[in-house]
């Protein structure tokens, strides 16, 4: 009876879009209440009954949202040495080579493109990563951040190349197309409008972006730096996490105490 | 299992065993500063008190996303990794068909200077770009909202228009239908073109399929999500760009095969029609 009304759930959690994790609670009513269970189920098809649906919705899943998110074959790479953050989500073609951070809660979202963050490159706080198809100037249009760029939080990046060396201010926002050549910088809240380009060792800022002026040698000198330094800094993050979450020990014990078989 | 099978599985749990209790005594070594990680408290759609969400089941909504309170959400629409649509002090009604992308922010207010209690309203096939910020204003439909844009209270925006990346619309104001508005504040651009209202109906569409594929993907147990990383493991070296130029044509599992309508060149053809 328990196992009928079970697959019944599970059977119509893979046919729709709600998530098929089961919480304790679900699992609960299907071994105890199981004639309750099997009379919740799907609502009559009007579509006024539809927008009001959602009770079978999963509202907490224990497992939370994954870090990384494979789409079809493509799974997200992140090299042995690179920290990302917990809260991030890396979904699709993204790869994360050596050095690099990402942080929390920004989302890499490499599902129509690629997405490529360099050596020693990092990715700060709820940044959003994001390609489009094709970008208007016609050439490939994955995001690139190259070595040693420090992409600053709260930026939003789309289907553009960032060259070695670079500094993204905070809160910027870099449209399709568009290029930052290396040893620049972008200055916080500018944005980059489609197609626009920044050429070497320069200074830009504003909404829409406009030149400032050219980077010193002593201040070309600092970019690498930064970003070796919050390299550094990601090595203290990265050694509060174990390689493996320990969190099914938590798990283990909520079942034994539901009494749910292990 | 035969009894080799059974002796190599002891032997695994002697292991298991050994590495928790190695686990532990190096716990109690790091003392007070260790840390015992705990299950994720994230709850994906949360009611305050007795106002609840209602979601439609085939809205796409990411597990890092929160919806809280008094929101609906219409069919086919999608809320992406990130956003936060908080319905607490009053309610916030979406269409269908509209995409909230990553990281945005959908608030409503309770009262504002003029006095006015607004809550927020989103149309059908809206494209809400990254990390906006909307808070108490009105959308009509088939309107686009660039990435990064702050909407503040009271702003109507009419159908088929564009507010630009990064821009700040301030209160109250109304964005007429067919124009593109940009800037800090936000100020008049452009007229929109006729493709470009037409693109703003395809990205919708667009957006609809991809949350498909994303849904799906979020929604895989625990079973399913190991055997794909199997097969992932064991398609690994076979690169379908170099099988297709020494003409092998090799059976990729079902599993890992992505719906057509997300392609590239199945959405160029759909534009150019």
């Amino acid at each position: 009876m328990a196992a009928a009304s079970l697959a019944r759930l599970s059977r119509r959690a893979t046919t729709s879009a709600a998530a098929a994790a089961p919480s304790f609670r679900r699992l609960l009513s299907a071994t105890s209440t199981a004639p309750a269970a099997a009379s919740a189920p799907p609502p009559p098809p009007s579509a006024a009954a539809a927008a009001a649906v959602g009770a079978d919705r999963v509202r907490w899943d224990y497992r939370g949202q994954r870090q990384l998110v494979p789409l079809g074959q493509w799974m997200p790479k992140v090299a042995v040495d690179a920290y990302v953050a917990p809260e991030a989500v890396l979904a699709g073609q993204v790869t994360v080579h050596d050095g690099a951070s990402v942080w929390s809660g920004a989302v890499l979202r490499g599902d129509l493109n690629k997405i490529t963050l360099g050596f020693c490159a990092s990715v700060q706080e709820r940044c959003v990563l994001h390609a489009a198809w094709a970008a208007p100037t016609g050439l490939p249009a994955e995001t690139l951040v190259d070595r040693y760029v420090t992409v600053g939080a709260y930026c939003l990046l789309r289907s553009c190349t960032i060259e070695p060396e670079c500094i993204i201010g905070q809160h910027s926002i870099l449209m399709e197309g568009s290029l930052v050549e290396t040893n620049s910088i972008l200055e916080a809240g500018s944005v980059l409008p489609p197609g626009r380009r920044i050429p070497t060792s320069e200074l830009w800022a504003g909404s829409p972006a406009r030149f400032v002026r050219k980077l010193t040698n002593e201040e070309i000198m600092e970019i690498p730096k930064l970003a070796t330094a919050i390299n550094d800094l990601m090595q203290s993050h990265f050694s509060e996490f174990l390689p493996y979450s320990n969190a099914y020990l938590e798990v283990e014990k909520l079942k034994k105490s539901f009494s749910i078989p292990l | 299992m035969g009894t080799l099978g059974r002796a190599i599985f002891t032997v695994g749990k002697w292991i298991r065993g050994t590495g928790q209790a190695m686990d532990r005594l190096g716990s109690t070594i790091q003392g007070g500063l260790r840390v015992e990680e705990q299950v994720s408290r994230h709850r994906t759609i949360m009611n305050i008190f007795e106002k609840e969400p209602r979601i439609h089941r085939d809205v796409f909504v990411a597990p890092s996303a929160a919806v809280i309170g008094d929101v609906e959400i219409g069919h086919g629409s999608s809320i992406w990794y990130g956003s936060i649509l908080r319905g607490d002090v009053n309610s916030i009604h979406i269409g269908s068909g509209t995409n909230i992308q990553d990281n945005s922010l959908v608030h409503v207010a309770k009262t504002n200077f003029s006095g006015k209690v607004l809550p927020t309203i989103i149309g059908s096939n809206v494209t809400v770009g990254h990390s906006a910020v909307l808070h108490a204003c009105t959308i009509e439909d088939e309107a686009f909202v660039g990435m990064g844009a702050t909407l503040l209270d009271g702003v109507v925006i009419e159908k088929h228009s564009m507010v630009g990346a990064g821009s700040l619309v301030k209160q109250n104001t109304r964005i007429p239908s067919g124009e593109v508005w940009v800037g800090n504040p936000a100020k008049f651009l452009r007229k929109l073109t006729e493709e470009e209202i037409v693109f703003i109906a395809q990205s919708a569409t667009n957006y609809i399929n991809l949350a498909q594929v994303h849904a799906a993907e979020n929604a895989k147990s625990f079973d399913e999500i190991e055997l794909e990383k199997m097969l992932r493991k064991k398609y690994a070296h076979k690169d379908e760009e170099y099988d297709s130029m020494l003409g092998v044509v090799r059976e990729i599992p079902p599993e890992l095969i992505l719906p057509d309508n997300i392609l590239p060149h199945n959405a160029r053809k759909a534009v150019a029609r």
